[in-house]
């Protein structure tokens, strides 16, 4: 069953040069238990999708959907207090730039026994008064803080950014969420950290059957580590399907460019060799191309392109392209 | 944090000691009963050590050391200007809050224009309108002066409020109220001015706390709107706007001065003008140095109080000392 299911969700900003659709009929669909990769560069609208899903909107966002389901739950048909409550219940998010996201005024402590909700609570009325802050220490346990005590008393620019991190997740896994968004969470971190907060996310996943939607800019590491992936490009999706048929069997041109622009290490890469990339850079918001928004920049792109492809879908695999690669043997 | 108050406090003694040169050179192009030589050094040098031991001279007018005068007279003003401190605040934060959270709303444009007003409001004037409303037409409240002449207080602290309240008159809360009625106008044209500061500076603070990402995170947790207001909206806007209110208390005592001449409230500001008209010239000078030096001590004391509730400015100091 579809955890997160989501049609043609458009977001459009109203700027002073006019209202711009920046996220343009992107789709998502998520299996209950999967880890599903939200690949795309900065600014194709990854972490504004994550923010609709949850419903944080600014000023001036205009966000419709066609249809947009948690579950059971009928996400554009709640009012907003009733969507807090399933935020409370259901979605967490980790948020990038995670010291930004805490606040500054208080101790790690009190913002973490905030996110712990009442009904996670087991146990006699007689521990009512401690259990916050003993679950506050196992939290910060199981995302691996060495010593949560000191943690807990620190505010937040006392404390690194990885560490930071790492309390973001703790308090997103507080309330035992069905889904997990976790936007770029390992960004701005040393690799060891890195890999401690995949390796945890992982766990997640795979302990409590924790759905998790992965944001990142770098297909390469969220392709290890999901099932299935989605790739976006400006605000449009362009391919998703399980992590075989994106990786390997890619049938849009973005996506191919994604994967050729990982350095291959493994086979003779000459010495000063060109890498691969698309010529051209992403366009400013304000001066988006029509059609597929990919065009002027594509290798493949003929005049067809300034029509927006529909959506091509064989086997689960989904690709909007007018002229999609030949299906390739396994590299 | 050690560091940060003894340079804190080398700001304020060095402030002082520029506040005292000029003083002092005031005082030699007038004579006064002060003895100048010809050493101006030696002059600085006794005039300083005078000041220290609290030795202001001699009110010509009165007859009593300045300082004496002084500390009779000022704890009415200080009254007064806490007074419209407290109600400045009590008024300007909720409204600060309400415009903030409704920025461009029709609430926001409301709490606006009555603030604009309330800046451009000329003192006296306002103290003449109320005092021609409430006291003439309507009778309710008096027109001039601390308390009715009926009550007799001791003085202990020099706090009316106070010392109706621990006097041991059968009286006593009659006077009580009775110097509460003649606080209000004062009070409320004094605080028209901070009043309106916090407005704008509590607006401007939530507005912007209310953008940053730990609100939208607070949202995300499932906090509704009050808890979040409540727990980390004010808890980051508020300790911004302290040292702004230090700042305020400079342009309060000014104002304070023509309030208390309006209402004859008995505090330094028509001390100071009558001592003016007089050419006592040791009043006036003690006068203006004691302001000078309480001002810079309440801004000093803001400036402690701004470090010790908010954390972040502790973060600051990290850097920088």
């Amino acid at each position: 069953m579809a955890i997160l299911d989501i049609r043609n969700l458009t977001i459009e900003l109203d700027t002073s040069q006019g209202r711009i659709k920046v996220v343009e009929r992107v789709n998502l669909t998520m299996v209950e238990g999967e880890i599903q990769g939200l690949v795309g560069e900065s600014g194709s609208g990854k972490s504004l999708v994550a923010k609709a899903i949850l419903g944080i909107k600014k000023d001036g966002w205009i966000v419709q959907a066609d249809r947009m389901r948690l579950g059971d739950i009928d996400l554009l048909n709640l009012t907003p207090s009733e969507r807090r409550k399933v935020m409370a219940n259901d979605i967490a998010m980790i948020f990038q730039e995670p010291s930004s996201h805490l606040d500054p005024s208080q101790e790690i402590a009190e913002q973490i026994e905030e996110a712990i909700p009442s009904r996670t609570f087991e146990g006699g009325f007689w521990q009512r008064f401690q259990w916050r802050k003993k679950r506050a220490v196992t939290l910060l346990h199981k995302v691996g803080i060495k010593d949560p005590l000191s943690v807990l008393r620190s505010y937040p620019h006392e404390l690194s950014e990885g560490i930071c991190q790492k309390i973001m997740i703790a308090m997103a896994i507080a309330k035992n969420p069905r889904l997990l968004i976790a936007d770029e969470p390992t960004t701005a971190m040393e690799s060891t950290t890195q890999i401690q907060i995949l390796k945890l996310l992982h766990k997640l996943n795979k302990v409590n059957n924790t759905s998790i939607l992965f944001i990142s800019h770098d297909i390469e590491s969220v392709a290890n580590l999901s099932d299935s992936l989605t790739v976006m490009y400006c605000g449009q999706t362009v391919e998703s399907g399980t992590r075989d048929q994106v990786v390997n069997h890619p049938r849009h041109p973005y996506t191919n460019a994604l994967l050729q622009a990982i350095p291959d290490f493994e086979s003779n890469l000459a010495h000063k060799s060109h890498l691969y990339a698309l010529p051209g850079s992403i366009p400013p918001l304000v001066h988006l191309p029509i059609g597929c928004r990919l065009g002027p920049r594509c290798p493949n792109a003929q005049k067809a392109c300034v029509k927006k492809p529909h959506s091509t879908r064989i086997k689960g695999h989904m690709f909007n392209c007018h002229f999609p690669l030949e299906v390739t043997e396994d590299k | 944090m050690l560091i940060y108050i003894i340079k804190r406090l080398n700001v304020l003694v060095i402030t002082l000691f520029l506040l005292s040169v000029v003083a002092f050179l005031l005082q030699r192009q007038v004579i006064t009963d002060f003895v100048n030589t010809d050493n101006m050094l030696g002059d600085y040098q006794r005039y300083l050590m005078a000041m220290l031991s609290g030795d202001f001279g001699i009110s010509q007018a009165s007859g009593n050391p300045v300082l004496q005068d002084i500390l009779t007279i000022f704890p009415a003003t200080l009254e007064l200007c806490l007074m419209a401190f407290i109600v400045s605040l009590i008024l300007g934060v909720p409204f600060g809050i309400l415009a903030g959270l409704s920025r461009g709303g029709s609430a926001d444009y409301g709490i606006m224009t009555v603030t604009l007003v309330g800046v451009s409001i000329p003192t006296f004037w306002f103290a003449m309108l109320l005092m021609m409303f409430f006291s003439l037409h309507l009778g309710w409240l008096p027109v001039s002066g601390r308390m009715g002449l009926l009550y007799e207080i001791p003085v202990v602290t020099g706090f009316n409020l106070l010392d109706t309240l621990l006097s041991n008159q059968p009286y006593k809360y009659e006077a009580f109220f009775d110097s509460l009625q003649h606080l209000a106008l004062p009070t409320i044209v004094l605080a028209a001015l901070p009043t309106t500061e916090v407005i704008r500076q509590v607006r401007a603070s939530i507005g912007e706390e209310m953008d940053k990402n730990y609100i939208k995170a607070a949202q995300a947790k499932g906090l509704n709107t009050f808890q979040i207001i409540k727990r980390h909206g004010l808890r980051n806007a508020l300790p911004a706007v302290i040292p702004s209110l230090g700042l305020q208390f400079g342009r309060v005592l000014t104002t304070a001065m023509i309030t208390e001449t309006v209402f004859s409230w008995p505090g330094i500001g028509p001390w100071m003008v009558n001592n003016i008209y007089l050419e006592d010239h040791s009043a006036i000078q003690g006068g203006m140095l004691f302001i000078a030096a309480f001002v810079l001590l309440a801004n000093m004391a803001t400036d402690m109080l701004h470090l010790l509730i908010n954390p972040l400015k502790r973060d600051e100091l990290y850097g920088k000392s």
